[in-house]
């Protein structure tokens, strides 16, 4: 059987997935009756409907034709590993990692380094001075921000 | 007349400096989201939140809004200018309006988008003032088991006019209805440390989650396709105003989309979006008077009746969530999620025990399009060139917004873990194709929809048949599964090709 939505069938099974490990996880709780609710009441019977809904659009990519096989978005590793990656670096700065022995770097320092580390999403037409000035005008912006609303 | 009473005391409300400063910041933020591009009212709100947080109900409400019926006002300017949409609504007012502009009249289109929207969406708030106190009083009759109806009801129209597959939207929803539950309501604490210890509580979790699903997610989707910036510079854009005939057929135009926009906006799955394409898909179908601009070669008609039925629609999408406390659409849904943070439950209690906040809301509707169409008309050529900006300019600022937001909001660095992780899990949905708006919508429903679930159930013994034979609910119950037959229709499904983007 060949897969006629890519897309579809990964949805399906990711909502399989969940509805599965959400049921799995919820037979500690007490599930009551209509009556009188338990705390696993929710979780099992919407685990078993995301899990039934996600059957069906496994099913239904097997079976319903498409145009194009319906891909999937084009994975943007560059963007994901940029914006993720500055959104990371900007927790750790912050927070300090004490695990790597990372001090506290503060607020400040992170908002000058978060653009910089972003704008590397952008393949076409970046340049590091761009990035640098980027970094000075968002970083004094969000020190503004940050400083005016206390 | 009460009525006059009700708007003394939001006047009153509204023109406290505190609120007008809100205000004016929520109609900038709207009007710059709405040139700038790879942002949209949606990601604005979701990053305001935390700022929203931090103020009173009315002065945050206020400055939500403001974003949300703002952004209808300038996103036709980079539409017109530069054939590039800046809020979703206004991809209508491109077709026509960028031909008008490339004639050398972008100032024609400009004015009559701007002018237009200014008079619907004071006649929307109108609609809003005149028709709430009936439906809140309505309203008030619900017993649990009607709510429920209603709120199973307004989940399927969303999923229903949601672009693109409605199984996958419909499991959206139900996710989202369970994530809500487990946020924030009080019977769920047991399940909450036994399936999601890391959750935070709900007004976190919901300003996390809506940072991931409507910004940074979106972002780098965006980043990641193959991307031309808008090419040319910006054509002149001073205030023009239209011939005498134009003028003759653009101004029925405007009522008309106002009109349209007022029903619309009202409809689950509706807002601006839905009455801007409908407005023009009708304003097309009307037969051509003699002389006539073809549709799409530059009727001023094809700019005059989306621009006017997207701040219509914008407004009127404000009844069924302050009147019943269902937002109709995922944008509303975040505002919503603003309201449950202050400790507030929508619905149609809030109109009586909070009658500041709602007749302050209303008035500042009224004085914001004012502010608007100020701000648009003279300042055009800057918004225009705004509307250049290089989106490498825009992403990087949005995503350090969300990252200062979501660590400000308790000071609590996992908050910027969970963050990323937020941000991922909404660019993996959008790979899959799920739209994170029905999500949202389960999540500031799934309390509500849970507690009249389990009161309705008590108050029957556990009888399921309660919500087919009281007869309120049963319509309800009805008219969701009309909707979910219209949809399964093949006839339906070219008819739902405008997309339910939620920006």
């Amino acid at each position: 059987m060949r897969i006629k939505s890519q897309r579809d069938f990964l949805a399906g099974l990711l909502f399989v997935a969940l509805g599965i490990a959400l049921d799995w996880g919820a037979t500690t709780l007490r599930f009551g009756s209509a009556h009188r609710m338990g705390t696993g009441w929710m979780p099992i019977v919407f685990g078993a409907l995301i899990a039934g809904v996600g059957a069906f659009i496994v099913f239904g990519s097997l079976v319903v034709e498409t145009e194009d096989g319906a891909p999937l978005a084009p994975w943007g590793l560059r963007p994901a590993v940029a914006v993720l990656g500055s959104v990371l670096v900007f927790g750790a700065m912050v927070g300090g990692v004490p695990a790597a022995g990372l001090p506290r770097l503060g607020l400040i320092a992170a908002c000058f380094v978060l653009p910089l580390i972003c704008s590397w999403a952008d393949a076409s037409g970046w340049s590091m001075r761009e990035a640098v000035v980027l970094s000075a005008v968002l970083g004094a912006l969000a020190m503004a921000c940050v400083s005016l609303l206390g | 007349m009460d009525l006059l009473a009700d708007l003394a005391l939001g006047f009153h409300a509204a023109l406290l400096p505190t609120h007008l400063l809100h205000l004016l910041a929520g109609c900038m933020v709207g009007t710059l989201v709405g040139v700038l591009p790879g942002v949209g009212p949606a990601a604005a709100i979701a990053l305001l939140l935390p700022a929203a947080h931090a103020t009173t109900p009315l002065a945050a409400l206020t400055m939500l809004a403001g974003i949300y019926y703002g952004a209808q006002y300038s996103g036709s300017t980079p539409a017109i200018l530069l054939n590039r949409a800046g809020a979703s609504s206004s991809v209508a007012a491109s077709v026509d309006g960028y031909q008008i502009a490339r004639q050398g009249r972008a100032g024609v289109a400009l004015t009559s988008a701007a002018v237009g929207s200014f008079l619907a969406g004071c006649t929307g708030t109108l609609v809003l003032a005149l028709c709430a106190s009936p439906i809140a009083e309505f309203a008030f009759r619900f017993g649990p088991a009607e709510y429920f109806s209603l709120v199973v009801a307004a989940l399927v129209g969303a999923v229903v006019l949601a672009s693109g597959s409605t199984p996958k939207a419909v499991a959206m929803v139900l996710l989202g209805l369970l994530l809500g539950w487990l946020a924030s309501a009080p019977n769920a604490q047991p399940a909450r440390a036994v399936l999601l210890p890391v959750m935070r509580d709900g007004p976190q979790l919901f300003t996390l989650l809506a940072m991931g699903f409507f910004a940074i997610g979106p972002i780098i989707g965006r980043l990641a396709e193959p991307h031309e910036e808008a090419a040319g510079a910006a054509p002149e854009s001073a205030v023009a105003w239209p011939t005498r005939q134009e003028l003759r057929s653009a101004v029925p135009a405007m009522l008309r989309g106002t009109v349209i926009g007022s029903l619309l906006g009202v409809l689950p799955g509706g807002g601006a979006l839905l009455a801007s394409f409908a407005a023009y898909a009708f304003e097309k179908s009307l037969p051509l008077q003699s002389g006539e601009i073809d549709f799409g070669k530059g009727n001023l008609r094809g700019v005059a009746a989306p621009e006017s039925a997207n701040n219509a629609g914008a407004q009127t999408s404000f009844i069924p969530l302050l009147t019943l406390g269902i937002p109709p659409n995922g944008v509303l849904a975040l505002v919503v999620g603003a309201m449950l943070m202050h400790g507030i439950q929508p619905g149609p209690q809030v109109m009586a025990t909070e009658p500041g906040l709602f007749w302050g809301l209303v008035a500042s509707m009224w004085i914001g399009n004012a502010m608007l169409l100020a701000m648009n008309l003279p300042l055009m050529p800057v918004w225009a060139r705004v509307a250049a900006t290089p989106r490498r300019w825009v992403f990087p600022a949005v995503v350090l917004a969300s990252c200062v937001g979501a660590y400000t909001l308790a000071n609590d660095i996992n908050d910027v873990w969970l963050l990323a992780a937020s941000g991922l899990v909404g660019h993996v949905f959008i790979q899959l194709g799920c739209e994170a708006a029905p999500l949202m919508l389960g999540v500031v429903l799934g309390p509500v929809m849970e507690e009249s679930l389990r009161r309705a159930l008590q108050l029957s013994n556990g009888d399921w048949s309660i919500f087919v034979t009281r007869p309120l609910s049963a319509g309800f119950l009805a008219i969701g599964a009309l909707l979910l037959v219209l949809v399964a229709l093949p006839s339906a499904k070219s008819g739902r090709a405008s997309a339910f983007g939620e920006d």
